[in-house]
């Protein structure tokens, strides 16, 4: 059933979409309010919590609990001398609050986000566009550049870790044998380039991801409505301004909310590329967390982790008012 | 959209494909020097990476099946039994679908020196599974949703159990979206990195993230043997990418949307 409708599928958010069902639902008798298709379910009984409760005891043990928990142990203070955690109010707040490197690490996410989204989405909007319909090459140029998304990203650190090398780099080798000597450059042991290094390895691999997604987006704008307006006079400028970028706007909703939570977990990349250093200069929240953690600062690192867990819970927040509103629309 | 205007946009398009290509073909091109297939073999028998990805294997499968069997049987339930707390139950797991690692890598090592779990297989699928799950069950809950319920009511009459139903009626039916979110989870658990350097830190119980650390160490300069094993570690990921790279990239982009 995936392969009948490729088109739907990838416009809608399922292949099967139920959306798509309850609107022709709704289609077939206009007098039907919007119920819910599944009106017919069965009364569970108690039987019905043997489904939910292997799934509902993981979550609350490994997730659930360990969030509460995290939240509670920000609030607690210890050192390596003195592991007992001890209440220490918000005093873990107040050092990430006047901390050099945690403002560093939390300064440094946010200009990565604004390093990787827009140019990933503006990259990978052209390249869907350039890339529209089916055909075995546009295919095959779509799959080789979606390829980077799954690599493993340690593997990727350590692959550019090599590529922006100072001394044997291919880069630097690349720009010597080019004659452009004065190019060649520490990339990730200059403060100034480290976390620009990083946000484009970012880049080179998920570019691919907000490609496949306006890729799926563009698919999903009827031939028909493109055509009808061009009937209607419209010239190709006109089009793309008014009929085909407001189909696209959830599609910019996603990959920012995806950005920002992926930009939020950031942790492989900066990790083998450069630790976090020189000198803080691409420290990011996970990093330092677990630098923390490894010295024995059980709450400051829990501190670290709960405002990580604020700013994903706010993104999430919005996200989901931002679906109800599509879905009541 | 004019017709004139897209053999240019697609011969573009190839030419960013191609320099997009560039660093994964240095990578083989450096795996293969001072030695050939040779630095293969060297990191697969005398460096033991063989154990490496057996680790990760079986963590990853482990993960998988949990995720399926557990979020499966859930997505059921939620989509078509109704229950005192149907709703509450499925938003607190929904609650989960954007979590970083970081929120709760404390409270796990909390958790796993009190259950003894440093440098053991559960020590990070349980974990893996439980991050997975949410993904997984909005896929698959969708999926259920879609279903023609009145096969539910027709086994209903005849007298079959939920877990019949479930088992033998809707379960097979759902196979598609169960190979993307098993996918999925290989992906998230094979690539996983930040609780694998955590919680694994002897030699036999390494998986293949940790690995290229250890390898650094050992070559040092050794840049090939490096990159051979950074392909290798690699390999059931690009295999299986090239088998169903369709279903890598819809079921990567049907999630991401929802």
């Amino acid at each position: 059933m995936t392969r009948k409708d490729p088109v739907d599928a990838s416009a809608s958010t399922d292949d099967i979409s139920p959306d798509g069902q309850r609107r022709t639902r709704r289609r077939a008798s206009p007098t039907e309010s919007a119920t819910r298709p599944r009106a017919g379910s069965w009364r569970g009984g108690w039987s019905a919590y043997l489904f939910v409760v292997p799934a509902l005891i993981l979550f609350i043990g490994f997730v659930a609990w360990p969030v509460l928990r995290n939240v509670q142990l920000s609030f607690y203070g210890n050192t390596e001398i003195d592991p007992t955690l001890r209440f220490a109010g918000i005093d873990n707040y107040r050092w990430i609050a006047e901390n050099r490197a945690t403002l560093l690490a939390f300064r440094n996410v946010a200009l990565f986000a604004a390093m990787t989204i827009p140019v990933q989405m503006l990259l990978g909007l052209t390249l869907a566009i350039m890339l529209r319909g089916s055909g075995a090459v546009r295919t095959v140029i779509r799959s080789l550049l979606f390829l980077p998304v799954v690599l493993t990203p340690v593997a990727v650190g350590y692959l550019f870790a090599d590529v922006f090398e100072t001394t044997n780099g291919l880069l630097n080798t690349t720009l010597r044998s080019l004659g452009l000597d004065a190019l060649a450059h520490e990339w990730l042991a200059d403060t100034r380039t480290a976390l620009a290094v990083v946000a484009a390895v970012n880049v080179w691999t998920w570019t691919g991801f907000s490609m496949a997604i306006y890729h799926a987006a563009l698919a999903g704008i009827p031939e028909e409505v493109v055509e009808a307006s061009v009937v209607d006079g419209a010239n190709s400028r006109q089009t793309a301004m008014h009929i085909i970028a407001p189909l696209l706007r959830p599609a910019h909703f996603a990959l920012i909310i995806l950005g920002v939570i992926g930009t939020l977990k950031t942790f492989d990349l900066v990790y083998v590329l450069t630790r976090g250093g020189p000198d803080h200069a691409s420290e990011v929240p996970t990093t330092l967390l677990l630098r923390t953690l490894l010295d024995g600062r059980d709450g400051r690192a829990a501190a670290i982790g709960t405002v990580v867990f604020a700013v994903a819970m706010i993104v999430t927040l919005v996200q989901l008012w931002l679906y109800s509103r599509r879905r009541d629309a | 959209m004019t017709t004139g205007s897209r053999p240019v946009g697609l011969t573009i398009a190839a030419g960013v494909a191609f320099v997009w290509m560039l660093p994964l073909l240095y990578l083989g091109q450096v795996s293969l020097s001072r030695g050939g297939l040779d630095n293969y073999a060297t990191v697969l028998s005398t460096q033991g990476l063989g154990r490496y990805v057996l680790n990760s294997a079986i963590v990853t499968i482990c993960a998988i099946v949990i995720v399926v069997v557990f979020g499966s049987a859930a997505a059921f339930a939620f989509s078509l039994l109704r229950f005192r707390g149907r709703t509450a139950i499925y938003v607190l797991l929904l609650s989960g679908l954007m979590l970083p690692t970081a929120a709760v890598l404390v409270p796990l090592t909390q958790i796993h020196s009190l259950l003894g779990w440093a440098n053991t297989y559960q020590g990070l699928f349980v974990p893996y599974a439980a991050l997975a799950l949410p993904f997984g069950l909005v896929l698959l809950k969708n999926t259920y949703d879609a279903l023609p319920h009145e096969l539910h009511e027709a086994a209903a009459v005849d007298g079959a159990s939920h877990a019949r139903v479930f088992w033998q009626v809707f379960f097979p039916l759902t196979i598609p979206t169960v190979i993307m979110v098993a996918l999925w989870t290989f992906l998230s658990s094979w690539n996983e990195f930040l609780l694998a350097l955590m919680f694994m830190a002897t030699d036999d119980m390494k998986t293949v993230t940790v690995v290229p650390t250890s390898f650094q160490l050992q070559f040092f300069v050794d840049v090939p043997k490096i990159f051979a094993s950074l392909v290798l570690i690699q390999l059931p990921i690009i295999a299986l990418y090239a088998l169903m790279q369709r279903r890598f990239e819809r079921g990567i982009v049907a999630g991401a949307v929802k």
